[in-house]
């Protein structure tokens, strides 16, 4: 399994503690990670990365242990939004720094790819925008074609047309068995090309779903009640927030949709609609103050 | 790596380079004005004004010592060369090399980069330190050979042997201070903390002889070579204990690194 990990804490002298975060990602999937700035996303990152050690735990990448294991480390790319590459160094010579070490480099992916992206090989790095850094950053780690690809907000300095050019780039050069780890802050990003997505919030794992089950089970109902609504409107099975608008009331539902659906005909009824959330709205709902979601 | 460490260190070298350049091949240029200070007339007045005057600034011992470097063109080379420029110039060379070893790489973030690679600290920290050492072998031993084919050009004869071989007690002290540098590194939050170890340690070292009386513990007296210029004997205990105590912190900072994390 290219991901697993096992009740994983890591507590930091602030007194801020991830975890424990139990995870499992299998093969050939991708894997969108949500959550806000100090939610533990780059953490994780760094944990599967074996750049940190977990304070307790167990962190398994194809079943070893990541921490200084170059195996490992062969088999896997990452992409951090920080800017990690040598100013005084030009991609040519980055790549001649690096290339030894990754049995499978593609040079042929790299050249096509700095010229897809305009990235001149023998001019210093230091002289190129941010969204270039990113770029070839992205490059660098799709080049070793890697089993395991850890993105950690990896488009948070491109343009929109560069955000483009990168998810078609990862989605053309991605095989049946390459696994993705995407963790962004860009929910249409997650949303055009994950599986499943786990949201991260204060260090805790709130939820794991598949899209598919987001889009299914994650739906908001309005209602207009003809008479008074009823006094348990929100403690209905199922029902995770409870809005007014006007007379409307809009029910956040996250399961147990046909029970929720047959308890609201039961009263009188002006309107009872049902509203498809997409991944933001549902990345919202958990990020907005209100009743505890079911994870 | 060794090729990006090298390119890292690449802009050090070319500087030391130039400095050293410039410090060895003033020193046979300056050699005439050193000889006519002797020949200098001495105020009549100096002895009883000690604030002013050629008498305060060259003291009898002194005055002996440039007629000795005026008689002996290799005891002028060595003295203001192996003897005295070298040792310090190579040390600040060396702290210089030794200071952002590790510390930069964290602090510029560069360490995500490296540490996220199939590449082992080992490997990594022994590049750093092959570089390191490469670089203050040419700087030391280049500008001594320029020195020498200065001095040789402005038409003085020396031992050309014996003053290249004064230049390798400096160059394994150097070697010494870079590795005591490059530990403060591996835990050092950036590079000026670990510049400041590697000089303190460097300055404790120079001062043990005012607490024990002797010169066993003092780096730069031992990088000056004083013994084999004046009576002959190689410092070879010397020269293998900064070899072996190098090796040691090399190890010490190994040990640091691989226990460091990328937060």
């Amino acid at each position: 399994m290219p991901i697993y990990l096992e009740r994983v804490t890591k507590n930091y002298r602030s007194g801020w503690t991830l975890g424990p975060l139990d995870l499992a990602v299998e093969e050939g999937e991708i894997f969108g990670f949500l959550g806000p700035n100090g939610a533990g996303k780059t953490t994780t990152g760094k944990l599967l990365t074996g750049l940190l050690r977990p304070s307790s735990g167990i962190v398994r990448i194809f079943g070893e242990n990541p921490v200084d294991n170059i195996a490992v480390k062969q088999k896997m790319g990452y992409v951090t939004e920080d800017n990690i590459l040598y100013p005084y160094l030009t991609p040519a010579q980055l790549i001649d720094v690096i290339r030894p070490y990754y049995p499978s480099w593609d040079d042929d992916f790299v050249r096509a790819s700095l010229e897809r992206f305009a990235i001149p090989p023998r001019q210093k790095i230091a002289t190129f925008s941010a969204g270039m850094r990113q770029e070839l950053k992205i490059i660098l780690a799709l080049a070793p074609r890697p089993a395991l690809l850890i993105l950690d907000d990896p488009t948070s300095r491109c343009d929109p047309v560069r955000q483009q050019q990168f998810l078609s780039l990862l989605l053309e050069n991605k095989d049946a068995k390459q696994t993705i780890f995407l963790s962004s802050h860009r929910l249409n990003e997650v949303e055009r090309i994950a599986d499943r997505v786990g949201i991260i919030k204060d260090g805790k794992l709130l939820a794991v779903k598949s899209l598919e089950e987001i889009k299914t089970t994650e739906k908001k109902l309005r209602v207009v009640f003809q008479k008074e609504p009823p006094e348990n409107l929100g403690a209905l099975p199922g029902v995770a927030k409870v809005e007014r608008v006007r007379d409307s009331f809009f029910l956040t539902v996250n399961e147990n949709l046909s029970g929720v659906l047959e308890e609201l005909k039961k009263h009188p009824l002006f309107a009872l609609e049902v509203v498809d959330q997409n991944l933001e709205q549902v990345f919202f709902e958990y990020f907005t103050e209100g009743k505890k979601r079911n994870v | 790596m060794f090729k990006k460490e090298f390119l890292e260190a690449r802009g050090k070298l070319i500087w030391g380079l130039v400095v050293f350049c410039l410090l060895a091949i003033g020193i046979p240029l300056l050699y005439p004005l050193v000889v006519s200070l002797t020949l200098a007339p001495v105020p009549s007045d100096a002895l009883s004004a000690p604030r002013s005057g050629i008498s305060v600034a060259m003291p009898g011992e002194i005055l002996k010592e440039i007629e000795r470097m005026r008689r002996d063109f290799d005891y002028y080379l060595w003295s203001q060369w192996a003897g005295k420029n070298l040792p310090q110039a190579g040390g600040v060379l060396a702290i210089i090399l030794g200071m952002g070893a590790v510390a930069n790489e964290y602090k510029r973030k560069t360490a995500l980069f490296l540490l996220a690679r199939p590449l082992s600290r080992a490997g990594i920290l022994g590049s750093k330190f092959a570089a390191a050492i490469i670089s203050l072998a040419v700087v030391i031993f280049v500008s001594t050979l320029v020195m020498l084919t200065a001095a040789r050009l402005a038409g003085h004869h020396f031992a050309w042997g014996t003053q290249l071989a004064s230049a390798v007690p400096s160059f394994a002290g150097a070697v010494l201070i870079f590795a005591a540098t490059a530990f403060f590194s591996s835990f050092s939050p950036g590079a000026l903390p670990a510049a400041l170890g590697g000089f303190g340690a460097t300055v404790c070292s120079v001062l043990t002889p005012y607490l024990f009386k002797s010169n066993t513990l003092n780096i730069l007296f031992h990088m000056a070579g004083v013994r084999f210029f004046q009576e002959g004997i190689f410092p070879w205990p010397f020269i293998l204990a900064s070899f072996v105590l190098a090796a040691a912190f090399y190890f010490l900072a190994l040990l640091v690194f691989s226990r460091r994390e990328v937060t």
